[in-house]
């Protein structure tokens, strides 16, 4: 049984229909890509499985269990992590604070200490810069913070919404580096990516959006494979 | 321009409404109610004044009673001490209320948040009630301001003299509804042509109606002037159809509750909401004399209520009702990040 | 002698002041993590007023505890009025002017419910401690100190709850990104309606310490309320901070402003400065830049 799956999910805003008919699976462990233009619906997805969208049609099994209803600050505690577009990092909180609210549900003080220097551990970067406004780091530094806050949460699944935006290419180097590394502690991670290079690279799977639909998915070899991939995609 | 006929087509009911009202002094005679269908008329113009910066701007002013109670006094004491016409002193007091409305308009065209701009507008009334109480040698103070002459009589063909003495109600009946009339074919005109289109443009999407050349700012001050104007005319009137004015009767803060209730009841950035709603809730008020305490409790729950469950006013009642957005984020949306 | 009356009267001012803070701070926390302004804060007020009223001067309950249970009948209140007037507006189109719509009508309605059930008549509540203190040749009434040790202690009651509980961390969190507070398990509903609730409680508390010293009536909560939104606004909206420097200051130019003028141009002062200040500072003096 596949960690997550969506089946037949479909999402609106308002009147418009942003995802249509969508179906994905996840394992456990796994890595998957999903990469698509803007508007495709990647970032809409990403919403409805975290439930700060619910689908008007469709199941979310996270697990074994039908999520598609839950309320979104339910899922954390499940073990689901959403690293939203744009990072959404508490700005005027400090480094520490915002790894503090990863670890909301933690059940004390002590067990919150201790995941920041786990986490810290992980990103030295951070632990140099945990007094700092998070608004005042740079772009790289804040999407290690954006992440070590998720991990902060002991997930089991991690969803990215396009980590690279906005990074310059060395630091998305380090983006890839992150990410392969927390998937070898046993994260399944589902990556949402306009960058498809580093998107195929990461990931074992993939899925393309177009549209809000799923047009095509396999394995990334198959993608990189794939004519029309390579020269709408991939400028090949 | 196409966009003209097909407003005065869908303009139709209004048209209806203000013929009707034609006839109503021909058949009600009772004093009392024919001052219930003028004070009507009166908030259906200032209701519909706000309602076009409010309804069609998008800009959620609380302050539009001062633009009332300076048009009020300034054509109040230009009348009394320059002994000028009301017929004259009116279109300056509409000026002097269109001058404020520029003043206010100005700073608060610049802010983009609605609490902000309430907040801001609600404390411009304020400072325009207290300094209006705070002379007594110029305005009489809270004491009131009496003695304000009626309007002028004039002779017309067919019909001879008309007064506006203490028994020719319905010379004012008439007068009412033509300024009504014309208030409202104004602003018909304003929100059916350029003007009107633009301002829809910028309270549904302001950056893109900036990007395609439409310069917002100069729009919302063009509907800021011309709402404040009709608001001082409104009050000109009242000041020469009561003949006394108070700061508290003139600018106080129950007439932006009143406009509020009526606008919500009739329907927000429509026409013929304002209108509609002036009538329904004086007409309903009365009707509730035998509340008494009670009436204003019934004014905040008409707030409540109708913002809650029929926030289109009675005008959503032609339309479907509105749809459940099920497949919409739950919870409050957080603010836009501007 | 002079000097010693301005002093007097900047001291009373710090002391009326630090109420408009926390009166204040209750509007400001509101809009922080709401982003809404509660038109009907100063019914809370007024109606806190009246429990300490009835439960001091007409039942002569001990004035703590008189105070404790005003603060927690207008927490529920608040919580009650949160639940049923306000939540399902938020999700929904223009909510921050709806929620002024609402607010307002809630406003209208107790402030008539009140008049209707005990008259417009001002009703006195005696001091909760007799006795004025001499300092240097200044008499200050043991009731202003009590105000003010009340509201300090308060206020930083207040600012240790944000800065190191988890509440704390939830509601600032909410405040500045209500999604991802969601996405790490900030249930926002009940934080919403928490923080109305402790608005209000703080709007009673500064109600529980004025009430001896301005008597009680319907429309007591209409000027503070106006002052209110002039304090919130001039410190920046969603500063706590903000709001307490801006509340003492308006406390003390008031005061000031007393020795000079009369009260009824005091207000014109205020608002007018208010204006003023938005028109160049929009944001206030603590507030945060909105990026337009």
């Amino acid at each position: 049984m596949p960690l997550l799956s969506l089946e037949r999910i479909s999402s609106y805003y308002g009147d418009a229909r942003a995802l249509a008919d969508v179906s994905l699976e996840v394992g456990d462990g796994e890595i998957v890509a999903v990469i698509g233009s803007n508007g495709a619906g990647k970032t809409t997805m990403l919403r409805t499985i975290s439930g700060l969208i619910h689908p008007r049609a469709g199941r979310i099994c996270f697990e074994g269990a039908a999520i598609e209803r839950m309320q979104a600050h339910h899922l954390i505690r499940r073990g689901i992590a959403h690293v939203p577009e744009g990072r959404r990092l508490f700005a005027q909180m400090t480094v520490r604070e915002n790894l503090l609210m990863g670890a909301y549900g933690a059940p004390s003080w002590k067990e919150r200490a201790a995941l920041i220097d786990e986490v810290c551990a992980l990103f030295p970067r951070l632990q140099e810069r945990i007094g700092q406004l998070a608004g005042t780091l740079s772009g790289g530094e804040r999407q290690m913070l954006a992440t070590a806050r998720a991990l902060m949460a002991r997930p089991r699944l991690l969803m990215l919404d396009e980590p690279s935006l906005g990074l310059a290419p060395k630091i998305v180097e380090t983006i890839l580096a992150i990410i392969q590394d927390v998937n070898r502690r046993g994260v399944a991670v589902l990556l949402v990516e306009q960058n498809v290079q580093l998107a195929l690279k990461a990931a074992a799977r993939a899925y393309l959006l177009e549209s809000g639909a799923v047009v095509k998915s396999g394995m990334t070899a198959q993608f990189l494979a794939d004519e029309t991939v390579r020269q709408s995609y991939l400028g090949i | 321009m196409v966009l003209r006929t097909e407003a005065w087509r869908r303009h139709g009911v209004i048209v209806a409404i203000l013929g009707l009202l034609c006839f109503v002094p021909l058949l009600v005679h009772n004093p009392y109610l024919l001052h219930l269908f003028i004070l009507s008329m009166l908030y259906a113009m200032l209701a519909g004044s706000w309602n076009l910066i409010n309804g069609y701007a998008g800009i959620f002013t609380f302050g539009h009673q001062a633009f009332f109670g300076l048009g009020a006094y300034a054509s109040a004491l230009l009348a009394m001490h320059a002994g000028l016409s009301p017929w004259i002193t009116l279109w300056f007091a509409g000026c002097v209320a269109a001058l404020a409305g520029l003043a206010i308009g100005l700073p608060v065209l610049r802010i983009r948040s609605v609490a902000h701009v309430a907040i801001v507008t609600l404390a411009f009334a304020v400072i325009v009630q207290a300094v209006v109480a705070n002379l007594p040698d110029f305005t009489r103070g809270t004491l009131g301001l009496a003695g304000i002459p009626s309007f002028t009589a004039f002779a017309l063909p067919g019909i001879g003299i008309v007064s506006f003495g203490a028994g020719d109600q319905v010379a004012y009946y008439y007068v009412a509804l033509v300024f009504l009339a014309l208030s409202m074919a104004f602003m018909i005109w304003l929100v059916s042509g350029r003007t009107g289109l633009a301002l829809k443009a910028i309270r549904d999407a302001e950056e893109a109606a900036d990007s395609l050349g439409v310069d917002p700012t100069r729009y919302k001050l063009i509907a800021f002037v011309a709402s404040s104007f009709v608001a001082g005319v409104a009050g000109a009137y009242y000041a020469h159809y009561l003949h006394i004015l108070t700061p508290d009767s003139a600018i106080g803060v129950s007439i932006m509750v009143t406009i509020l209730v009526m606008t919500l009841v009739g329907g927000i950035g429509t026409t013929i909401g304002p209108l509609v709603g002036a009538f329904v809730v004086t007409f309903g008020l009365e009707a509730m004399r035998g509340l008494g305490d009670y009436r204003l409790m019934v004014y905040g729950l008409l707030l409540v209520l109708f913002v809650t469950f029929a926030p289109n006013g009675l005008a959503q009642l032609r339309r479907a009702r509105p749809q459940r957005h099920r497949g919409e984020a739950q919870g409050p949306k957080p603010p836009p990040k501007k | 002698m002079l000097t010693q009356l301005v002093i007097a009267q900047i001291v009373n001012g710090i002391v009326v002041g630090s109420m408009y803070a926390l009166f204040a701070s209750g509007l400001t926390l509101i809009w922080g993590t709401m982003k809404m302004l509660n038109f009907a804060h100063g019914e809370f007020f007024m109606l806190a007023g009246y429990l300490v009223y009835f439960c001091y001067a007409v039942l002569s309950i001990d004035p703590a505890l008189a105070t404790v249970i005003a603060v927690v009948v207008v927490f529920l209140l608040g919580v009650v009025v949160e639940r049923t007037v306000i939540h399902h507006l938020l999700s929904r189109p223009v909510w921050q002017f709806t929620t002024i719509i609402a607010t307002l009508g809630t406003s209208i309605i107790l402030q008539n419910l009140a008049l209707h059930l005990w008259g417009p008549e001002f009703q006195n509540v005696p001091y909760f401690v007799e006795g004025m203190l001499n300092l240097f040749g200044i008499r200050i009434a043991y009731q202003r100190l009590l105000i003010l040790g009340v509201s300090c202690a308060s206020i930083m009651a207040l600012w240790f709850i944000l800065k190191h509980t988890r509440l704390g961390l939830a509601l600032r969190a909410t405040a500045q990104d209500a999604d991802a507070a969601q996405l790490y398990g900030v249930n926002i509903l009940s934080i919403y309606t928490l923080t109305f609730g402790l608005s209000a409680a703080l709007a009673a508390l500064a109600a529980a310490m004025l009430a001896p010293i301005t008597a009680v009536n319907p429309y007591m909560g209409l000027s503070p309320l106006l002052k209110g939104f002039v304090v919130v606004i001039l410190g920046g909206l969603g500063s706590f901070g903000g709001a307490i420097v801006g509340g003492v200051l308006l406390g003390v130019v008031e005061s000031l402003g007393v020795l000079f003028s009369s009260t009824e141009w005091s207000d014109v002062i205020a608002f007018t400065f208010l204006v003023l200040v938005i028109w160049i500072r929009p944001w206030g003096l603590f507030g945060v830049e909105e990026r337009s």
